[in-house]
């Protein structure tokens, strides 16, 4: 943890409100990350982002160690997720899915890659959200086991058996991919 | 022994096992080609999800600027005690308009009352004034000032109560 964070951090305890911009600034492709890596939605992942942000604004005073704001965040960020894709449960939307991705990988003339990504994304998705956040907090935000037991309030042993099915999971979906494909 | 070491694979490349679990896989990987493939496909499916959710931030995203607005707007009274200060207004002002509209008999009657007390008052000053007649005159010139006194305030007091009641 550097300095300059601890500094923002205190002073935005304080209600500086500019200070909380650059921390905003630092941690947005974080937080919008994660949330798109839980929903898969652009839009929604945005709304959740900010969402955390203001979250975060109006509880600093409930984080004891400045250290752990990583940590701290992520946990509000992983319980706005889960809300959100609670909710989405019990109303579900269609998503028109195929054509973004067709659309990032013209974009990106990176056809291949693009095919992995979908592949992934789709084997993402049919995880539970359980099991998703895990691979989200160990392969895209590279917490350790501990860490990611003490965000999510879970013994590490759990953590490690979670990470296990999941990743289990994921491949065999991504053979089923293949195969139908 | 195979079992028991796939268990542990996906912690492996995590590196999140003790020097002893490790050096077991390293051992057991050497004689077993599933588990050596396994290892494989779990650090390309570690890298492949990494780069799979490399999505750029929405160019256009606002998001400092958004978070900003949302935390003004809720921590200025305007919004976040809108409602709740509309709503105690409109209790409170009913609250007096019943208090007002209960007691209204209430004060009529005190007025009366107090204007009876003042007449009652006034003639008892003039039967005092008439029994004062008699003193000598260092008294009585007190007295008619007290007297006066007294009149006056009874009067402007019922001026007062009057100019209320027809008010
Ligand atoms: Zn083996």
């Amino acid at each position: 943890m550097d300095h300059e964070l601890q500094h923002l951090i205190t002073d935005a305890k304080k209600g500086d409100q500019d200070s909380f911009t650059k921390i905003v600034q630092k941690y947005k492709r974080k937080v919008y990350r994660h949330a798109f890596a839980m929903v898969h939605d652009q839009m929604e992942a945005e709304d959740i982002t900010q969402e955390a942000f203001v979250k975060a604004y109006f509880s600093l005073d409930q984080l004891k160690q400045e250290y752990a704001f990583a940590s701290w965040l992520t946990r509000i960020v992983t319980n706005l997720c889960y809300d959100r894709i609670k909710r989405a449960e019990k109303t579900p939307v269609l998503h028109a899915d195929p054509a973004k991705t067709e659309e990032l990988a013209s974009n990106r003339s990176e056809v291949e890659n693009a095919h992995l990504r979908m592949n992934l994304q789709y084997a993402m998705k049919k995880l539970s959200p359980e099991h998703r956040t895990v691979v989200v907090l160990r392969d895209i935000q590279g917490f350790s086991y501990q860490e990611i037991a003490e965000i999510l309030e879970i013994p590490e042993g759990t953590v490690k058996s979670r990470i296990n099915v999941a990743r289990t999971e994921l491949r065999r979906e991504l053979t089923r991919g293949d195969r139908d494909a | 022994m195979h079992d028991e070491i796939k268990e542990l694979l996906s912690a492996y490349v995590d590196d999140e096992l003790s020097r002893d679990e490790r050096l077991k896989i390293e051992v057991h990987c050497r004689i077993c080609d599933e588990c050596r493939d396994e290892v494989q496909e779990l650090i390309e499916l570690k890298e492949q999800l990494y780069t799979a959710y490399e999505v750029p931030v929405p160019e256009e995203w606002q998001i400092e600027q958004a978070v900003l607005e949302q935390i003004q707007g809720e921590s200025s009274p305007g919004r976040l005690l809108c409602w709740k200060w509309i709503a105690a207004a409109g209790l409170s002002a009913l609250l007096i308009i019943n208090i007002l509209w209960t007691l209204t008999p209430v004060l009529l009657k005190s007025i009366q009352v107090g204007m009876t007390l003042t007449s009652i008052s006034y003639s008892l000053v003039h039967s005092v004034f008439a029994v004062a007649g008699g003193l000598p005159n260092l008294l009585e010139v007190i007295l008619v000032l007290t007297l006066i006194i007294l009149a006056a305030s009874g009067w402007s007091v019922r001026r007062l109560l009057s100019t209320k009641t027809s008010g």
